[in-house]
């Protein structure tokens, strides 16, 4: 991330990214090591991001939204929408979504969305990865989109639900509630916020991804990764990428069919979040649901990158991420679309052994 | 102050209502587990502002209807004060009033007064509630979120008014999605149906009257319990069940019961059983309760109503931290069944001493056999059963009567699926499904046979098999001398290179199209002396080779020849020589 982009002047941004560190200090389950476990976006009425905190999860963002307009009643304000189903847009099973509606007739509208990894959702194994998983239910518990708060009165049941089914219930309330007390405050501070803000930042935005493919018109290149199954076979990913009349065409669809056991298949939200991460950070963008538009991902139904459900997900923004993120760079590298970055994620975890896994070095 | 005639008419009617709420909830259930096995108890509880009694119930399991009591406790805890006419609360918590997560407990609050409520309330045991394993027995779990969904005491109606998304909460942790929504509807129905008939019930006798033959039907049942009790010979007498195994790796887990009568006062006590263990056989308080409680009920004449006029006459002590008593999170699944039952064997064991000529099997020495995979018939879709054919046969003899059917008559509001069935909604063949010949507790009275059955695999799927076997080291017992009954085991592939033997546990044991299990459960243990049966009916039980001639030589001391006719008869003479030696 280049804090030396103009966005980083605007104030609503800055307001995000408070938010991001507020709860990046604050959560008590955000344990795994870097800042890529949370976000915090403005997303409107119509569900586009407008602006994320970070790039890892635009798609993810857009789809969650989309879900709770298809599932939960017109927000009112005070009302806060938990999910942590990847069917409903959330990347696994430990990130969970918290989601509050920006005052109605205010510049920004829609809402704001915070999401983080959080701590445990039940299923076999505490941190709910599981190697052997065949389905969904295997790694934990689904929240589907549900009101947390109804104007303003804590649902004592959602919370009891979510709480009974962890194993750190008081970790998972306490996330639970600062995380939906961040969502609100923000909320109100973006409703309350100078529209010129908005304005700006989509200005910027709509600036950098104008035309930023030209050079590459008509270019191919195309990677191959493997991504490790510790049960099975390991996955086969084809990326091929090309630029066709302006646009940039990531074709996924010679890639592995979805994988059984195997909890490294991804949705095809989150191989849009992998992907726009690439592209947003490479062109230096606003996270933003542009860099979604200027991508036309294409991922064959029933694929390892484009899993149906009620197929497991929970290693999906590890291995999966890793191996298309590195070929995506990879490929935009070849073609000259934007610029290396560097990454300030940690990529440094002490060695780890996951139970289940048919090599005794397991490549986790 | 009403009279006594209609007190008893409304508690009569409440009877009615419950037998009409089980009518609705098996007509409407979808699963096969419900609305064929009735594997789902209905019931009427009453909270008069102090404490909850159940009142009237039909269909139903002990271990069900009397655990719901926990289950309407658990509710009022958290909503006393917050819950109104048409709301509905579910939960299957098990630590939160439940027994096990399979078994969803839905209460209908009728209010009677400011402080009182009424609660037509119906358990049931679903297919699926998520978890690792589909239909959540999990002989590999080690904590209670390895085993599914957990619902502690919530809303799911608002004055009538459904709470969707709190229902797709739900419905989004069941790999059969389907399946759970027709039978929540089910429970609802005849929730609903019940609050309705409640309802009819005050306009006609006002909400004083309903609550007055309430607590008459109640005062009834305890007096009645009193006036048994005080006929019973004072005294401490000790009864003790074992358990082979808890699916973890420990063994011989001891349920040990002692029941003390005082004058009309009865306590029983579980102090001395087991830790709480590793595996899934932990048995919560309901469950416990209930158990303890089910040999109680057995031994009463059978006109007392069995409600909580009863069962708070009765003090039941479960340690915490026992396999009776278990702290959260300890898996719990098979314990409805296992240490369940295994509780009302050991304090039946007690009662040999109290009234013998009313004791008898109450347990099942359950076996249990859940299969889950993909129906290739319909679209791959997936399909979970439980094989009630490894379940079966438990009933034992009893005074005056051989081990008859399949289980108990404490158990028999369970009714086995019909192997069509079976084989209509499951990619299965069976090819035996039978009493095993020469297999009964020896008795007096002898216990049922043993079951076995043959199944194997059809369509084109492998089926994923989940089994726990108990009883290969600890049969059910006979009583008053009777003999226990035979053991139980199980064999994945017979007769081919990869058969396996089964005689404790195996997880998701795959088995592939055309492949077979076979299962032999012990039937029930004998009553009395097996000396004391009647050479007769000894001879019969050969004739239907439940015994041989062998058998009846060596068990019953009774000697059989080839009578004139050629046909087999009971040769006296001899048979008085092998019983008087």
């Amino acid at each position: 991330m280049r804090s030396d982009l103009p966005y980083f002047k605007n104030a609503l941004y800055t307001s995000l990214l408070d938010a991001h560190r507020h709860l990046y200090k604050v959560l008590q389950s955000h344990g795994l090591g870097d800042r890529t476990h949370l976000s915090v976006d403005v997303v409107n009425k119509e569900g586009r991001v407008e602006v994320s905190s970070v790039a890892t999860e635009l798609s993810n963002a857009r789809a969650v939204v989309a879900s709770i307009q298809n599932a939960v009643p017109p927000l009112e304000p005070g009302d806060v929408v938990v999910t942590n189903d990847p069917y409903s847009g959330s990347q696994h099973l430990q990130d969970h979504w918290i989601v509050a509606p920006v005052a109605k007739g205010t510049a920004a509208g829609g809402y704001i969305s915070v999401h983080a990894h959080l701590a445990d959702v039940g299923g076999r194994n505490l941190g709910n990865l599981y190697p052997g998983a065949r389905d969904i239910w295997q790694e934990g518990v689904r929240t589907t989109p549900v009101r947390l708060f109804r104007k303003g009165e804590l649902d004592r049941d959602v919370l009891e639900l979510i709480k009974l089914n962890s194993r750190m219930p008081l970790v998972m309330e306490n996330d639970l509630r600062e995380m939906a007390t961040t969502a609100s405050e923000l909320a109100s501070q973006v409703g309350a916020s100078d529209p010129s803000l908005l304005a700006d930042l989509r200005s910027q935005s709509k600036g950098v991804f104008a035309r930023p493919f030209d050079g590459a018109e008509g270019r191919t290149t195309t990677k191959r990764g493997t991504i490790h199954s510790c049960q099975g076979s390991d996955a086969t990913v084809v990326l091929e990428t090309r630029v066709e009349n302006g646009a940039l065409v990531v074709d996924l669809t010679g890639s592995s069919d979805q994988a059984e056991p195997g909890f490294f298949n991804s949705t095809i939200a989150n191989t849009q979040s992998f992907l726009a991460d690439v592209l947003a950070n490479r062109l230096s963008g606003v996270f933003s649901s542009d860099v979604l538009e200027a991508l036309d991902v294409r991922a064959a139904e029933a694929s390892v990158l484009n899993c149906s459900f009620p197929l497991p997900v929970g290693w999906s923004p590890y291995g999966p991420r890793k191996v298309v993120t590195s070929l995506f760079q990879s490929a935009l590298r070849e073609l000259g679309i934007g610029e290396d970055y560097q990454v300030f994620e940690s990529d440094w975890r002490p060695p780890v052994h996951i139970e289940g896994c048919r090599e005794t070095e397991c490549p986790f | 102050m009403i009279s006594a005639i209609t007190k008893q008419v409304i508690a009569d009617s409440l009877e009615a209502i419950s037998r009409e709420m089980s009518r609705v909830v098996e007509r409407t259930a979808v699963h096969p587990l419900f609305q064929e096995v009735h594997d789902y108890s209905t019931g009427i509880f009453l909270f008069d502002g102090t404490e909850v009694s159940l009142v009237a119930r039909a269909t139903a399991l002990p271990a069900h209807i009397f655990g719901s009591l926990l289950a309407v406790q658990a509710l009022v805890d958290v909503f006393e004060g917050d819950m109104n006419d048409g709301d509905v609360f579910l939960l299957n918590d098990p630590y939160l009033g439940g027994s096990h997560q399979a078994d969803f407990t839905m209460m209908r609050v009728v209010r009677l007064s400011d402080s009182s409520m009424v609660f037509p309330s119906v358990r049931a045991h679903m297919s699926d509630f998520g978890g690792v394993v589909p239909g959540g027995y999990n002989p590999d779990a080690r904590d209670v979120w390895q085993e599914g969904y957990r619902i502690p005491p919530i809303r799911l109606y608002e004055k009538g008014e459904l709470r969707e998304e709190i229902w797709d909460l739900i419905l989004a942790n069941t790999r059969l999605g389907e399946t759970l929504k027709g039978d929540l509807l089910a429970i609802v129905g005849g929730c609903n149906v019940g609050g309705r008939e409640i309802t009819r019930l005050i306009d006609k006798y006002s909400a004083d009257g309903v609550h007055q033959g309430m607590s008459y039907i109640l005062e009834y049942a305890a007096a009645r319990f009193r006036t048994e009790v005080s006929r019973w010979p004072d005294g401490v007498y000790r009864g003790e069940r074992i358990l082979d195994h808890d699916s973890a790796g420990n063994r011989d887990l001891k349920v040990a019961a002692k029941v003390t009568v005082a004058g009309d006062r009865l306590t029983i006590d579980l102090s001395g059983s087991s830790p709480q263990s590793p595996g899934y056989v932990s048995s919560v308080p309901g469950t416990s309760i209930s158990n303890a409680l089910l040999p109680v009920l057995a031994v009463l004449p059978d006109d007392i109503p069995p409600n909580s006029g009863i069962l708070n006459q009765v003090e039941v002590i479960a340690p915490e931290g026992s396999v009776v008593n278990p702290l959260a999170p300890a898996p719990v699944m098979f314990s409805t069944t296992a240490i369940g039952y295994e509780v009302a064997d050991a304090v039946m064991k007690a009662f040999e001493g109290i009234t013998p000529e009313r004791v008898g099997e109450v347990g099942l020495g359950y076996c249990l056999c859940t299969t889950f995979g993909k129906d290739s018939r319909f679209d791959d879709e997936l399909y979970f059963t439980i094989e009630y054919g490894n379940a079966m046969c438990s009933a034992g003899g009893t005074s005056g009567t051989d081990g008859w059917g399949a289980w108990p008559a404490t158990v028999s509001a369970l009714i086995m699926a019909t192997i069509e069935t079976q084989e209509l909604q499951f990619p299965m063949f069976y090819e035996t499904y039978e009493y095993a010949d020469g297999s009964c507790g020896a008795g007096r009275w002898r216990g049922v046979p043993s079951f076995v059955m043959r199944r194997t695999v059809a369509g084109d799927h492998p089926a994923f098999v989940n089994l726990t076997q108990e009883g290969a080291r600890n049969p059910l017992p006979g009583y008053v001398g009777g003999a226990p009954g035979a053991t139980s085991y199980a064999v994945l592939r017979p007769g081919t290179p990869e058969e396996e033997v089964i005689t404790e546990s195996v997880a998701e044991a795959e088995l592939r199209p055309g492949e077979t299990l076979f299962t032999f459960k012990g039937g029930g243990g004998g009553w009395g002396s097996p000396q004391e049966r009647d050479p007769e009916a000894v001879l019969e039980d050969v004739f239907d080779s439940y015994v041989s001639p062998e058998e009846a030589k060596e068990l019953y001391k009774v000697a059989l020849r080839e009578g004139e006719t050629g046909r087999l008869e009971v040769d006296e003479r001899a048979t008085q020589g092998l019983r008087s030696a």
